[in-house]
């Protein structure tokens, strides 16, 4: 009896145990979806797309691209007690191990991936053709923008132009950077033949045709570099007058209206970088402005202050100083008028980068303005700058495009100049147009001035210790470790 | 008549026992005694007591002396009811038993009340003639029809002695045996532990025994009242130790394992049983990774062998695998076994790598009913102040470094804010503003008792630690229930069930430096000319460069910031044990561990951050279900009188499945409702939920067979199949073997004393670590904020969609081979024992977080690959220095050696990697290196310090300044960078260990606890500020002695302000070292005349001190240090940790 009672517990218990109790060890992530399993419908190829977008808003946010090319060049002063990385962008004690190269590369990269995604996912999904092609397309130019920023940093980078869906053969070695320039062009003709010229309701924002041309206008400026008889030259000012003869973009009456809210991807942007005010912000506020700032959340930084040299460009007529720069405020707490100074050591007197400042945002990382990736102001100073170097000097059309740009400002125009002086006035007209834009050190690396730019901005007791071979970042040294494939840039 | 008759052959039988243990006669000459029919045999009462155990499964704790040499009469058939059977077989032999836990039962001597050797006239009986007397009353055999052959010699009865026997609490204890020394003349205690005797003239030391507790000897003298205080014998070879899915006696333990007492979990107030850990285990270092109330600790058990995946052990609770110690009731567990090695680890397979912590909480034993009341109050002060510059001091320095760095002086006489140094009226001291004197409290009651079927044990506590830094503190409420009924004579049911609720407001330490500054960090860097408040009554601030660290108001740090953290828990598994033959059980377990979690978190806006929002709330919530499923089959069995066999087969699963949700909103009108209403938010940011599950099926196996008490194997196999792992490697198996040696009952070592115990062990085996996050193999889309973007006109956030990672699907376990020898040595009748074990253990296809090239889009992805070694001794000695009749001391001390080191990596000779600082800009603090060993920190080495410009042209850093760091060119090329780094310290410790020593004096007891380690180094981020000497923020009082060019110092640099942040580099290192007075104990037990009257069984009364003495060199609040928690690669760091407290308490302890 006992045992029969032991045995049909036992039976009864483990039975239960074997059905019952035996868990599903095949799990998955409950709530997201595996790799393998999505990618099948349009909703989902306009996912990978956006997300391929979404990493601009990482690259074009406050220090990434900004600090590089304000501090390493002649338009910033890092907060000199701050910190040891950015003041070595500063003073030239580059090392291989430096955080702001290794954030450029990284944040590059992963755009490059997200766009390889869609390039290998969405052409398998059954969707509309022409709006697949239209992603595709997308996707090209956002990889080249990438590629773009990563070749003129780094020189010679390993190309990666498909999805990396295993650990097999990541050890990429790097291509030249005449493969890479090849992958640029090919990617940006691409796209501007599919992209459309605008977008209208729900899709305003995307690349476009114009953004493609000129970005690829920019890529042949830069590849002219600073070889008077390059046949880049024609090819920059032939793409930026297509952008001008596409008739779509103007310059806003006002320097000001550039930076508005209510006029994002307005007349004058070829393509931005869009943020939504305390929900999808950036934190160009906080970082630029006076340390201590009372009027943006956290209190300003004074991350990064202008140069004395770069205030000094501004003549004292030009409408754009007063946009470009916070010169004095009141405090709200006492309503006391406190004026900044260009000079001071005291970082919570300095005057302040402030067009991007968006005074609205109550977030730290909230702010709301665009970042001005490519504006039409700059295809006119492409356009002005190569046709006087295809033309051995300034004809009436450089002219014509230089001076719609000073006109804005409120400078007079410009007349009478050699192809030199002409140069030396665009690259002026660059530096204090875009100051804090993320163009200045690519301007001065392509036209090779850095090193005497460099070493003319001396303020704040920088005795940088530039060498040639400064024209490039370090490779980071944590990809090299993770990449024994991949040499080190000459001087690192 | 017949029951005279019967007591009278019992009592002799008592005596004819203790003459033969004492005697040590050969069972032999017992043996051919009777057989007077065929149903009936004569058998050992040990070898029928092993019958049992096999039988009924439990176990029997006996002094070998009052077992051995009684036979007991076999017969065909007998009661089926364990409790029946013993008692007939007992009570004719005058023994009695008592359950003392589940499966456990204590044979005694019987109470002294049935006990006709009470009488005045002793007997002593001759041992050569001492024959085998037939047990009366069992099988109704005539008693007169065996002869009996007793010579009784009657001995001159000169004097009475009495007296009481009690325990180390001072309880009575029933049952002691008392003996004169080298004669069979004695007694045994009664139920209030008193006894009393007649002894002979000669008679100089009467010798006191009992079971699980030392033999005491004590000298006669004149004395006619003799109490003794016995101490329990904690390392009695009959101790059970319970290992995975079962017990054993620690004599036929075949692996390592450890034991910790009950004693030892409450000698220091913790609020979680992994501080009883603490130098109590050899080859177990726990490191505390954060001091604040209701931190947790580190465990390793022999060495981290795992780069990326957890090394922290698995704790076992009453059979239950779980986590979250901080909500178990440290007071309710009446043991900790610690299995270390292959052999004990490998039953728990994919989790045992890391050893295995086995957690018994107390239950019910049969008799009486007690209550027990334990309370302590204590208060707790900060350990040790950080020696800073006061407000005058720092204003000088703050003029020099300004002054050096080019520019001029800020405190210069220039306005109302700018006082010259001597002129300042505000001198704050930031370290008094956050610590305070904090109480610690525990009180808990605990009810335990029932009769020999029904046993209960119910307690509840109430823990509360206010901790030292304001504002903060951890509390716990907890309610235990442990149950076990005997059903039927072969159902045995039980449950153990926990409930807890815990509630925590933790401080802001252990952040990141600067901006993200906690409550140590500011209050170090803060300077001293600011005050607490302004004239307005707001919090005081400062965003100018005397705070360039830009950390912000300390007190507003501490008081401004709620982070409640709740968890409700209930912890309960039940268990039922079915016999289903002889010796064969099956025994099932079920248990579920449910836990609820939340946070509510506000800043208002008082401080930074919370103003730059206008007050920032979240809210969040867990619900963690896990549950469990035991089935196993046991068979037990003793094959001739020589073999014993027990079989253990096992199916376990377990699953897990977790939810969370948060919300967050910002922008409130006022501070008033906190947390409480997030919809008064202004700005309601994005929510989030998630959901993880992971499950695993387990079999097992294991055997054990031991041959004449002389020969031990034990085998044992686990197969895990885990949902962590890719499709191809879900399943992994885990044997392991083991062989122990008894030398001590090999006939050649029978005749000698020294030896009370010897025994060798050598085992190997493979276990497996799972511990890494779920789903890990798979690359999933991931829809978050850093894959949406705002497109269109007005732009609309559009969600995006990324691959998260790149998928592994040949992910698998982290494999561990360990091979273990090791030797137990008892001498002197165990005064001395030494537990010695040497160990090599392989870690191999690490779970490892490998760096792949950023080309791929990705940061890491998880590999199997790489080894790493960790290879070690162990040593364990516990000795009793003195006993006597009041006096006693006892010593344990164990120490452990571990030697790290890294086999193999992805394939590169050398990563740096390691957690820095983003504040201060270090990274890669740490050189991963085939051939080194794990936790090295990689930096620069400062030879000293530039004297004058003729060393500086000499060097390599010709734009340097006297009074600047000089760095070694490790490379000779004549700069100094990044790639002139070397290996500059290293985080674990080489020696670690603990001494306790417990002194007894009559009712006093005096415990001193040491604890330490050495070897290790302390990579201190705290010396980046408080040493940065750039004028950012307030610096060690140490800086007094700067370089200055009339101070030409060789360690500190000179002031600037262009100095900059500093290099990580040996300037950073200091050396980890520490021995401390953890704990120590005074404790009175209050003499019984003075408490029965309260009805009192026992009270004690003690104070106590924890940390109160540590012996260090180490510059930060305390070298028990863990920033980065538990991670096996940057331990040994230490950045804005909550100081350690040292703690005076005083506590009551009493028994009804």
């Amino acid at each position: 009896m006992k045992t029969i009672k032991a045995f049909t517990s036992i039976v009864l218990g483990l039975s239960l145990c074997l059905t019952a109790c035996r868990p599903e060890l095949d799990l998955s992530p409950v709530g997201t979806v595996a790799a393998t399993t999505f990618y099948n419908t349009s909703r989902d190829a306009e996912a990978a797309v956006t997300a391929a977008y979404s990493v601009l808003r990482t690259v074009y946010d406050a220090e990434n691209i900004v600090t590089p090319t304000t501090v390493a060049a002649d338009d910033g002063v890092p907060f000199l007690t701050g910190n040891a990385d950015r003041r070595a962008l500063w003073s030239y004690n580059l090392v291989s191990t430096n955080t702001f190269s290794l954030n450029v590369w990284q944040v590059a990269y992963q755009g490059i991936q997200r766009s390889n995604v869609v390039l290998a996912r969405v052409p398998g999904i059954e969707m509309d053709e022409t709006l697949k092609k239209r992603y595709l397309a997308e996707a090209k130019f956002l990889r080249a923008l990438h590629y773009f920023n990563l070749v003129r940093f780094f020189g010679a980078l390993p190309l990666i132009t498909t999805e990396t869906t295993s650990l097999d053969d990541v050890q990429v070695p790097r291509s030249p950077v005449e493969q890479v320039y090849a992958l640029i062009e090919s990617d940006l003709k691409e796209a501007e033949e599919v992209l459309p010229q605008r977008y209208t309701g729900a899709n305003v924002g995307r690349a476009t045709q114009g953004a493609a041309k000129g970005l690829l206008a920019k890529v042949y400026l830069t590849r002219a570099g600073n070889v008077a008889a390059s046949p880049y030259w024609a090819q920059a000012a032939a793409k930026a007058k297509e952008v001008i003869d596409l008739g779509i973009y103007d310059l806003w009456a006002n320097y000001a209206d550039v930076y508005e809210i209510r006029n994002r991807n307005g007349r004058e942007s070829l393509f931005e970088v869009v943020y939504l005010t305390d929900v999808a912000g950036n934190t160009q506020s906080t970082h630029w402005a006076p340390r201590g700032l009372p009027l943006v959340p956290a209190n300003g930084y004074g991350t990064i202050r202008p140069t004395q040299s770069l205030w000094a460009s501004f003549s004292a007529q030009d409408r754009r100083r007063p946009v470009s720069f916070l010169t004095a405020y009141t405090n709200p707490a006492n309503q006391q008028l406190v004026t900044l100074s260009i000079s001071t050591t005291d970082p919570a007197l300095a005057i302040a980068n402030w067009k991007l400042a968006d005074l609205t945002s109550r977030i730290l990382g909230g702010g709301g303005k665009s970042f001005p990736y490519m504006r039409f102001s700059d295809i006119l100073l492409i356009y002005a700058e190569a046709l006087s170097e295809v033309s051995n000097g300034p004809t009436a059309e450089a002219y014509t495009a230089i001076n719609r740009v000073r006109t804005r400002a409120g400078l007079p125009a410009l007349q009478n100049l050699t192809r030199s002086q002409f140069k030396d006035a665009i690259l002026l007209e660059r530096r204090v147009e875009f100051s804090f834009e993320g163009h200045r050190w690519f301007d001065l690396a392509r036209t090779e001035r850095l090193l005497d730019a460099v070493n003319a901005e001396t303020s704040f007791g920088r005795s940088p210790t530039i060498r040639p071979t400064n024209v490039l970042l370090p490779i980071p040294q944590r990809e090299v470790d993770a990449n024994p494939a991949l040499t080190q840039n000459p001087g690192y | 008549m017949f029951r005279l008759i019967q007591v009278f052959l019992a009592s002799l039988w008592l005596v004819v026992g203790f003459t033969h243990s004492v005697l040590s006669q050969p069972l032999a000459s017992l043996k051919p005694i009777m057989a007077t029919s065929n149903q009936v045999g004569v058998k050992t009462l040990k070898a029928a007591l092993k019958d049992l155990e096999v039988q009924y499964g439990v176990f029997f704790l006996y002094e070998n002396k009052l077992i051995e040499g009684k036979v007991i009469l076999t017969y065909a058939h007998r009661e089926n009811r364990l409790s029946k059977t013993l008692t007939q077989l007992l009570e004719p032999l005058a023994l009695r038993y008592e359950k003392i836990k589940q499966d456990t039962y204590a044979i005694l001597a019987a109470k002294k009340e049935d006990n006709p050797v009470k009488s005045t006239r002793p007997a002593a009986l001759l041992p050569e003639s001492a024959p085998y007397t037939a047990p009366p009353a069992l099988q109704g055999v005539s008693l007169t029809s065996q002869p009996l052959k007793v010579n009784v010699v009657n001995l001159p009865v000169q004097t009475t002695i009495q007296g009481r026997v009690v325990s180390e609490t001072g309880e009575g204890l029933p049952g002691v045996t008392v003996l004169v020394k080298g004669t069979s003349t004695g007694t045994v205690t009664d139920a209030k532990g008193e006894y009393s005797m007649t002894i002979p003239d000669e008679a100089k030391i009467l010798v006191f025994s009992f079971v699980g507790y030392l033999k005491q000897e004590v000298a006669v003298g004149n004395k006619t009242t003799l109490n003794v205080q016995l101490q329990p014998d904690t390392k009695s070879l009959d101790e059970v130790v319970v290992v995975g899915y079962g017990t054993v006696k620690k004599s036929d333990l075949t692996g390592s394992v450890s034991k910790i007492s009950e004693a030892a979990i409450k000698a220091t107030p913790i609020v979680a049983l992994d501080r009883a850990l603490q130098g109590r285990a050899p080859g177990v270092l726990v490191t505390q990774t954060s001091a604040r109330p209701g931190g947790v600790a580190a465990v390793r058990i022999r060495g981290a062998g795992s780069i990326s995946a957890g090394n922290e052990p698995l704790y076992v609770i009453d059979g239950f695998p779980t986590t979250d110690l901080n909500s178990i009731n440290p007071g309710d567990i009446e043991s900790l076994e610690i299995l270390k090695d292959a052999s004990a680890t490998a039953i728990y397979g994919s989790r045992g790598s890391n050893g295995v912590v086995i957690v018994t909480t107390k239950r019910g034993k049969a008799g009486q009913s007690s209550v027990d009341v334990e309370s302590y109050y204590g208060v707790q002060n900060n350990r040790r102040k950080i020696p800073l510059l006061n407000a005058s001091q720092y204003a000088d320095f703050i003029n020099e470094a300004r002054l050096n760095g080019g520019g001029t002086a800020y405190f210069d006489g220039s306005s109302a804010a700018r006082p010259l140094p001597t002129a300042l009226t505000t001198d704050t001291d930031w370290q008094n503003e956050v610590f305070r004197s904090a109480p610690i409290q525990s009180h808990q009651i605990t009810l335990s008792g029932g009769e020999s079927k029904t046993r209960y044990a119910i307690s509840g506590n109430y823990y509360d630690q206010q901790g030292i830094v304001q504002n903060s503190y951890f509390k716990r409420y907890t309610l235990r229930t442990n149950l076990d009924r005997e059903v039927a004579s072969w159902l045995k049911v039980g449950l153990s069930m926990q409930a807890a609720h815990t509630r925590s407001n933790a401080a802001r330490t252990e952040t990141e430096g600067g901006a993200n500054s906690g409550v140590t960090n500011s209050a170090l860097n803060f300077a001293p000319v600011f005050p607490v408040y302004q004239p307005d009554g707001r919090f005081y601030r400062d965003l100018s460069p005397l705070n360039g660290n830009n950390v912000d108001n300390p007190v507003g740090l501490s008081s401004q910031l709620t982070d409640l953290n709740f968890t409700s828990r209930v912890l309960a598994s039940f268990f039922a044990d079915v016999t289903l033959a002889k010796g064969l059980t099956f025994r099932t377990n079920w248990g579920a561990d449910l836990i609820g979690t939340r946070r509510n978190f506000y800043v208002t806006r008082q401080i930074g951050l919370g103003a730059g929002t206008n007050g920032s709330a979240l809210i969040s919530s867990g619900q963690y279900i896990n549950w469990l499923n035991e089935n196993t089959l046991t068979y037990s069995r003793t094959l001739g009188e020589k073999h014993n066999l027990t079989a253990l087969l096992g199916y376990t699963s377990q699953a897990f499945r977790q939810e969370d949700v948060s919300a967050l909103a910002a922008n409130f009108i006022d501070d008033f409702g906190q947390y409480n209403n997030l919809g008064a938010g202004t700005t309601l940011q994005r929510p989030s939920s998630g959901t993880v599950e992971w499950a695993m099926i387990s079999y097992l196996a294991r055997l054990n067979y031991g041959f004449s008490d002389r020969y031990l194997f034990t085998l044992t196999a686990r197969q895990d199949g885990s949902s962590r792992f890719g499709p191809a490697r879900k399943y992994g198996f885990f044997p392991s073997g083991a062989f122990a040696w008894r030398v001590i009952n090999e006939p050649f070592l029978k005749n000698q004393k020294l030896l009370s115990d010897l025994k060798l062990r050598a085992s190997y085996g493979l276990t497996g670590n799972q511990e890494i996050g779920n789903y890990r193999f798979l690359s999933s889309i991931a829809v978050t904020a850093s894959t949406a973007y705002p497109f269109g006109a007005p732009p609309v956030q559009l969600n995006g969609a990324a691959p998260n990672g790149i998928s592994n699907l040949e992910l698998g376990w982290e494999k561990n081979a360990q091979a273990d020898i090791g030797v137990d040595i008892g001498v002197f009748n165990n005064r001395i024992q030494l537990t010695a074990d040497y160990y090599v253990k392989t870690t191999s296809d690490l779970l490892f977080n490998v760096n792949v090239p950023l080309t791929t889009g990705y940061g890491t992805s998880l590999r199997n690959i790489g080894r790493v070694e960790n290879r070690g001794l162990e040593l364990g000695l516990n000795t009793i220095n003195v006993t006597g009749g009041n006096f006693s001391w006892s010593s344990e001390i164990n120490v452990a050696f571990n030697r790290n080191k890294v086999l193999s990596l992805d394939g590169r000779p050398a990563i740096l990697t390691g957690d820095g600082s983003t504040h201060l800009n270090v990274q890669n603090i740490v050189q991963l290196a085939v051939g080194e060993p794990l936790g090295n920190f990689y930096g620069r080495v400062v030879e000293g310090i530039f004297q004058n410009q003729t060393e500086i042209d000499g060097s390599a850093q010709i734009t340097a300044r006297p009074g600047d760091f000089r760095f070694a060119d490790l490379n000779g090329d004549g700069q100094i960078n990044d790639v002139d780094r070397q290996v500059i310290g290293n985080g674990y410790p080489s020696l670690f260990g603990g001494i306790n020593n417990t002194f007894r004096y009559k009712g006093l007891e005096l415990t001193a606890f040491f604890q330490g380690v050495t070897g290790n180094d302390i990579l201190n981020f705290g010396r980046f500020d408080l040493y940065n000497l750039n004028g950012n923020n307030n610096q060690s009082a140490d800086v007094l002695n700067r370089w200055t060019p009339t101070n030409p110092s060789t360690v500190l640099p000179r002031a600037t302000t262009a100095g900059g942040q500093r290099i990580l580099s040996t300037f950073h290192i200091e050396d980890g070292s520490y021995l401390r007075l953890k704990n120590i104990t005074l404790g009175y037990n209050l003499p019984r005349t003075l408490i029965a009257r309260a009805g009192l069984q026992s009270a004690k009364v003690y104070v106590s001190a924890q940390n109160y003495l540590t012996f260090t060199n180490y510059s930060g609040y305390d070298p028990e240090v863990s920033r980065s928690g538990a991670g096996s690669i940057s331990q040994g760091t230490d950045y804005g940790g909550y100081p350690t407290a040292k703690t005076l308490l005083v506590g009551l302890n009493l028994k009804f």
